[in-house]
């Protein structure tokens, strides 16, 4: 196992080398300039041009790249060139917003997703489980964006008992932070909620079949002891690799949500970032989005090995 | 607690009571503001956008700066003189002026503050032609020009990219590397990139003495707020929603549609920023088929700028063929008057066949991060397809579509705006119609030359004006630049926001209180 993790993770020094030569080509055939940007609107092609000389945007690309990867192996990610900050500082501070609302529509989709796809696993063909489909459909077909103003206006403009955006970190208080992210969170899960709750009632309502299930129902075991210590074992490794997937995604939706709702975290970012061509910040913020999503699937595979010992990796 | 602004001139005193209503001006409350776009640096001499002066002119101050009407008018100078047929400038700068830390500001600071803003800031041409800024006494600052720039004082005082007044020891620093320090009404708390800027009361404010009340970015200067916060929101819907719910207290850029829903919200009021910005479309001049002046001019009688404005500004707009607001010392209505809006197709095509025009393609570029710029773009097309002119539009993203229109390849029509340039005056646009970087990419026009070098040279606002009425005359004949109008915006805020007063330079939040 150890020898695996190992290998994995050289193999993930290759997969960033990938991503950051490909982001850099791709920013490189982008026209457009951070100056212009910066300049504003109605700028004389004069001031754009200081702007430019001051920020040495003139290098040529193998320049540029040489000069990043250098400052990269000396653990150094460059100078943002329109936030007046390094590339660490900008994204160490946005970081913990973005972990903090990935990590609560990580636990409303998790728990959320499972609790009510084993319900309906249980009594399929009910009302609870047409209820819990439904919602699932719903889940999956509403635009994150659209269900963050909707939740904007139900709670805090309608009934007035959230804010309707900001941020507040944690060391404020852990009150003020569950208010500020637990819509923006919702809204983020709610499509992965749907997600996780049809492959759970699908996996669980297969196990429910199996003969070992029949046993233990036979020997006279309630429902919720059969479903809980003897099916859902079976049924925890595609839920897992679906859990996988929607924490990538929860970490790539917050691009959106982290606008509607005013979170100063790396999804809003990188996208005001990308649309300014300010290359360091895009660069960075692909390499550490990239780290996390390696690190997700290692996990999620040495859990696979951990739940599971029919699965060993060599 | 009730506090009544004083002023040390009976007469000032009494004009003051009689000019305004009794209003309780009350100290205290904390305000909170949404703005949709944020900032990239609070550095005093390097930012350059409206975003930016939104956050930092309650705190940052500089030695002349712009009346209601954007002419020059001293600030932390009591007065200020030109010599030696404008080779000398003299200010004698007011007494006892602190800086937020305590200590009072003398004419070292002014020197070293106007000297890092030549070495640093995006707008450092303003001191291209100065010679040498001296500090011959604690209260005077002397700067001599190497030759006549008769905007000298336009830009000093100019907010676009204020040359802020700081502390000498600061102005030593390197770009971003500075503290926020400076001598306005509120001083620095903190900055959070991407979600707020705050602020608070600074209490040993010294307020202009020689001023009756608050005047554009100037006057006589009176903070009320314990703080004031302000929270980057960007997305227009959720800035509505936090202001129908109370969250905060003012939000800038009120989308039309929802504007109408709230005007029936008791608890709220709205303001017209009337006008705001101008809608404009650049021509290029050295690019086939728009080089030809008689294709330029049958566009030019095409169009139907009610039509276009219409549509980009949500029908919140007003005609205007000039390039400054009305306001503006400058404004000259009738150069180019007859050429704008003229909706004459006839005319037009008469123009089209007699520049031989064939169908060649014509280019229009644009972009959908400015909406106003998209759909302005949309309607011209159409206006000009109907015409017979073979329009390709082509919709790029905002950076793209800037540096592609800086050069003269590529586009022949491409949707812009300005905005603190008509606010600000005629100098403004010194590079941006005349010279190397013209926006119509001329090469040379000896018209517009003469014109120019006039506004150049003569410190007389009469003889200027006249220059600037020149240019704008020429602008429309030559068809280097359309204009199309000018566009509003709509603030919102609760009722209990007393005081505010719409203003093209900032948002200001001084002389300002909640009830």
């Amino acid at each position: 196992m150890g020898r695996y993790i190992a290998r994995r993770l050289l193999a993930t020094v290759l997969v960033l080398l990938l991503v950051t030569l490909i982001s850099f080509s791709i920013m490189h055939m982008v026209p457009g300039d951070p100056a212009v940007v910066m300049a504003g609107v109605g700028a004389s092609a004069d001031q754009v041009q200081r702007i430019r000389e001051q920020f040495g945007l003139g290098a040529p690309f193998l320049v540029r790249l040489g000069h990043w990867y250098a400052g990269l192996l000396r653990g150094d990610l460059g100078q943002s060139i329109l936030l007046g900050r390094s590339v660490a500082q900008a994204i160490g501070e946005r970081l913990p917003a973005t972990l903090s609302l990935a990590s609560l529509a990580f636990v409303l989709t998790a728990g959320l997703g499972i609790a009510l796809g084993t319900v309906a696993a249980i009594r399929p063909n009910t009302w609870v489980d047409h209820a819990v489909m439904s919602l699932a459909v719903v889940g999956v077909s509403v635009p994150g964006f659209w269900l963050g103003l909707i939740l904007i206006i139900l709670f805090s403009v309608v009934v007035d008992w959230l804010p309707a955006g900001g941020y507040v970190p944690l060391a404020q208080g852990a009150g003020a932070w569950f208010r500020a992210l637990v819509l923006p969170a919702a809204s983020l899960a709610l499509l992965q909620v749907g997600l996780l709750a049809r492959i759970t009632r699908s996996t669980v309502a297969e196990t429910l079949q199996e003969d070992y299930v029949r046993t233990a129902r036979a020997k006279g075991l309630s429902t919720w002891v059969v479903v809980g210590r003897h099916a859902f074992g079976n049924a925890t490794i595609p839920v897992m690799t679906v859990l996988g997937i929607s924490t990538s995604l929860l970490l790539s939706g917050s691009v959106v949500v982290e606008t509607v709702f005013s979170i100063p975290g790396l999804g809003r970012l990188m996208a005001t970032a990308i649309l300014a061509r300010d290359y360091p910040v895009i660069q960075g913020g692909l390499l550490v989005t990239a780290l996390l999503f390696v690190v997700i699937n290692l996990a999620v595979d040495v859990l696979y090995a951990w739940l599971d010992p029919r699965i060993r990796y060599e | 607690m009730r506090t009544l602004r004083r002023s040390p001139a009976i007469g000032l005193g009494l004009a003051l009571a009689l000019a305004a209503p009794a209003l309780a001006q009350k100290k205290g409350g904390d305000l909170i503001v949404a703005q949709p776009a944020g900032t990239n640096t609070l550095d005093p001499h390097f930012t350059a956008s409206a975003a930016a002066r939104n956050m930092m002119l309650g705190m940052y101050e500089t030695l002349v700066t712009i009346d209601e009407n954007a002419s020059p008018i001293p600030m932390l100078a009591a007065k200020w003189e030109a010599l030696d047929n404008g080779l000398t400038y003299r200010f004698e700068l007011r007494k006892g002026v602190k800086f937020h830390n305590g200590r009072e500001m003398t004419s070292a600071d002014v020197k070293a503050s106007l000297e890092r803003f030549g070495r640093v800031s995006p707008e450092k041409q303003t001191m291209a032609a100065v010679l040498a800024v001296e500090a011959p006494s604690p209260y005077v600052v002397v700067i001599r020009m190497k030759q006549l720039d008769t905007s000298f004082i336009d830009r000093l005082a100019s907010p676009a990219s204020p040359p802020t007044i700081i502390p000498a020891e600061e102005a030593a620093k390197d770009v971003n590397k500075t503290a926020n320090v400076s001598t306005g009404p509120y001083q620095f708390v903190e900055w959070v990139p991407d979600s707020h800027v705050k602020l608070k009361r600074f209490d040993g404010y010294v307020p202009s003495p020689a001023a009756a009340g608050r005047d554009g970015l100037g006057g006589h200067k009176t903070a009320y707020f314990d703080t004031v916060t302000i929270r980057i929101i960007k997305e227009a819907s959720a800035r509505v929603a936090a202001l129908e719910a109370g969250q905060v207290h003012f939000i800038e850029d009120v989308p039309i549609p929802a504007a109408k829903r709230l005007e029936g919200n008791a608890k709220l009021k709205l303001m017209d920023l009337m006008p705001f910005s101008q809608p404009l479309v650049y021509v290029n001049t050295s690019l086939p088929p728009t080089d030809n002046l008689k294709l330029r001019q049958a566009i030019q009688a095409a169009l139907d700028i009610d039509e276009i404005l219409a549509a980009a500004t949500d029908g919140f707009y007003q005609l205007n063929p000039g390039w400054v607001y009305t306001s503006s010392a400058y404004y000259a209505p009738d150069a180019g008057r007859a050429l704008y809006n003229q909706k004459d197709t006839k005319k037009a095509k008469g123009l089209l066949t007699e520049g031989g025009y064939k169908g060649e393609p014509l280019l229009m570029i644009t972009n959908k991060d400015y909406q106003f710029m998209f759909k302005s773009a949309v309607v011209i097309s159409e206006q000009l397809k109907a015409l017979g002119v073979n329009v390709k539009l082509d919709v790029l993203d905002w950076p793209t579509m800037a540096a592609k229109a800086l050069t003269s390849e590529g586009w022949n029509l491409a949707t812009s705006g300005f905005a603190i340039q008509p606010f600000v005056g005629p100098y403004s646009y010194l590079k941006l119609f005349w010279g190397p970087a013209h926006v119509g990419r001329v090469a040379s026009d000896p018209g517009l030359d003469q014109a120019w070098t006039r506004f150049n040279s003569s410190l007389k606002q009469s003889e200027r004006k006249e220059a600037w009425t020149q240019i704008q005359q020429r602008m429309a004949d030559q068809v280097y630049i359309l204009k199309l109008g000018d566009q509003g915006a709509k603030l919102g805020m609760t009722r209990s926001l007393v005081g505010f007063k719409p203003y093209q330079g900032a948002h200001r939040f001084w002389d300002v209180w909640l009830e």
